[in-house]
């Protein structure tokens, strides 16, 4: 196992910053700790650094209890989300100075310097300064930095989160390239889903310093197990309703529900997602269930703002093929039908994550 | 194009009067407070020529007496470079209670005149102080001696190193050191390493300052030393004795010799300020 962490715990004064967490990241796994921002990410990768002591739970790194280890000792590489570059020291300095302070023999850290500067590109730079570098280079300096003593775990906090979006993309694609070739079991904190539905193994979504659920980028996208995730996971509409007859009835939709959700809870959302809807024109047995009020165009498709017929909204997100086909147009009747929706028991406030 | 003159075209009428009013005002100020004083100071101490004003500085007392300032300086440099660093880190870094009053009592040697502040050494270690039956049961001699000298010194400079150095320490925060700590560096290692190179501008500045301030104490050294010739008499003790017996060229010479000390001190200041500013 490469890292465990079990029931950790963080309170700052009396807030509770991170809630009796706990998760696995396998041997060589690449896995992302997503949430909004201050939802207590952060916390946990710093904890596991040893930046911050935990309150309660236990920490272990390749199977050994790191909890009461001082950072030092830990063998984590950490990259900052501003960097953290020694100023006064150039490239090499910086890339060098974990080998240096770890006693390695100076060929070993010359040969280690040189093969990380090839890794990062960075082999023409070695004499620059941090203040001469752009913000996606000194970024890789931190990474290569980070890595020089071989690390048992890499963790990175935000590492992209200040770096501009064409930028984002190319180190979002060189770290998952990096990591497939050299396997350190890493754990990255992102408030961006794309970023962690892209590059990452698993995921860890974090809310309210609690985990909300661990799985594959695809199992958390399709079976997301609470509303926040589903929301917070992609674009999704959230429709409001009630339990009928041991059915979800929202609006004119009926959908399955979960045997212990039957049970004292009246009021009940769907989250749909905007895909998962089929539009059709209303012909016999396809009663008009909607009016479109808007349609945009998203460069890979389409977007069909729809009123329904209880004035809840539905986006609904079309191939341009099907929007062909359909002819639509605005002020029309269409027929809707959703092929997917997962119904949750309705929040008493229900924050406003959808699109 | 005449729309774009118009734009170019100062909106205010200046008066054309203003600026070389302006400029030879303030040129006036610093000629009667800086340079005409301190040219006086040149002139009359060589008025009897080079051979005179060198005999003066070779004299007994004079050389004991510049010995004692330096030596005065160069400790009060030592000991508030290393308490200043400390408790600049400690005001940074650390929360405790009492942290807001003692930030401010860091200060108080800029507020409190230096004579009172000698004055309160008498207090404390002098015949009738509270500190003088221990210290004479010790054998330890402070007031009218170079402790006391020594911590009148150092009093008076205290707060340079400290204000130099606590907004640098500020600007530059927690995250090069833990940084450093990820990479295996225990603390020894980061701050040699990664924390004092970070500072050491700042704090060459605030030595820079400590070291004139100390050059130049007067007034409490006066309260404390009892300006004995050739024992307990400074540079600057010195200039007031020679007033005092009206040996006009030997004030004049060790006054110079004060004078341009202090012009490559603060040569020295402005070449740090660059360096400080190039590093943040």
């Amino acid at each position: 196992m490469g890292i465990s962490v079990k029931n950790l715990t963080k309170r700052f004064g009396e807030f509770t910053a991170v809630d009796h967490v706990s998760f696995e990241v396998k041997q060589g796994e690449l896995v992302a700790l997503l949430g909004p921002s201050g939802s207590g990410k952060s916390t946990i990768l710093r904890m596991i650094c040893g930046l911050e002591t935990p309150d309660e739970g236990e920490i272990f790194l390749t199977g050994e209890d790191a909890t009461a280890l001082p950072i030092q000792k830990r063998g984590v590489g950490f990259v900052f989300q501003h960097y953290a570059l020694f100023k006064h020291m150039n490239v090499w300095q910086n890339i060098a100075f974990g080998l240096e302070v770890q006693k390695f023999p100076q060929q070993d850290i010359k040969d280690r310097v040189d093969e990380l500067l090839r890794l990062v590109q960075l082999q023409g730079y070695s004499h620059h300064y941090p203040s001469q570098l752009s913000g996606g280079q000194r970024q890789r300096v931190a990474l290569a930095r980070a890595l020089a003593p071989k690390p048992k775990v890499l963790l990175l906090d935000e590492p992209f989160g200040a770096l501009d979006a064409k930028v984002r993309e190319e180190l979002r694609n060189w770290i998952r390239r990096l990591h497939d070739e050299f396997h350190v079991t890493s754990v990255f904190v992102t408030h961006d889903q794309n970023e962690a539905l892209e590059i990452s193994d698993k995921i860890v979504v974090v809310n309210q310093g609690r985990v909300e659920q661990i799985g594959t980028s695809q199992e958390i996208y399709e079976n997301p197990q609470s509303s926040f995730v589903a929301g917070f996971i992609g674009p999704v509409n959230v429709l409001r309703g009630k339990v009928e007859q041991g059915k979800a009835k929202i609006g004119q939709f009926e959908f399955a529900l979960d045997k212990n959700m039957l049970e004292g809870h009246s009021a009940v959302e769907a989250l749909i997602r905007p895909s998962d809807v089929v539009l059709a024109m209303p012909s016999e047995g396809k009663l008009p269930t909607g009016r479109v009020k808007r349609i945009s165009f998203l460069g890979w498709g389409i977007k069909v703002d729809i009123v329904l017929k209880d004035g809840q909204l539905l986006t609904v997100h079309l191939t341009k093929e099907r929007f062909q086909e359909l002819q639509l147009a605005e002020g029309q009747d269409v027929y809707i039908q959703p092929t997917d929706a997962k119904v949750f028991k309705q929040k008493v406030a229900s924050q406003d994550y959808s699109i | 194009m005449p729309a774009e003159i118009q734009l170019v075209k100062p909106i205010i009428q200046r008066n054309p009067w203003v600026r070389p009013c302006l400029l030879s005002l303030v040129l006036g100020y610093i000629a009667f407070l800086i340079f005409v004083p301190v040219g006086t100071l040149f002139f009359s101490a060589f008025s009897e020529g080079a051979v005179s004003f060198f005999k003066v500085l070779c004299r007994w007392d004079v050389l004991h007496a510049f010995g004692l300032t330096f030596f005065l300086s160069v400790l009060a440099v030592l000991v508030n470079a290393v308490f200043g660093l400390i408790i600049a880190w400690v005001l940074v870094r650390h929360d405790f209670l009492g942290k807001k009053f003692l930030n401010a009592l860091v200060d108080l040697p800029f507020a409190v005149s230096p004579v009172v502040a000698g004055y309160m050494l008498i207090l404390l270690f002098g015949r009738t102080g509270w500190c003088h039956a221990w210290l004479q049961a010790a054998g330890i001699k402070i007031v009218f001696s170079l402790p006391g000298m020594a911590i009148a010194t150092a009093f008076v400079s205290l707060p340079f190193v400290i204000r130099e150095v606590m907004p640098v320490l500020q600007e530059i925060g927690l995250e090069e050191e833990q940084a450093a700590h990820t990479l295996g560096a225990n603390g020894w290692q980061t701050f040699w390493r990664v924390t004092f190179p970070s500072i050491r501008w700042g704090l060459l500045y605030g030595i820079t300052l400590t070291f004139a301030r100390a050059m130049g104490e007067f007034g409490a050294l006066f309260v404390v030393s009892g300006a004995v010739s050739g024992e307990t008499e400074t540079a600057t003790l010195f200039v007031f004795r020679a007033m005092d017996e009206r040996m006009y060229q030997e004030a004049y010479a060790v006054s110079v010799v004060l004078a341009a000390v202090s012009f490559f001190v603060l040569l020295a200041m402005e070449a740090l300020k660059k360096r400080i500013h190039e590093e943040i």
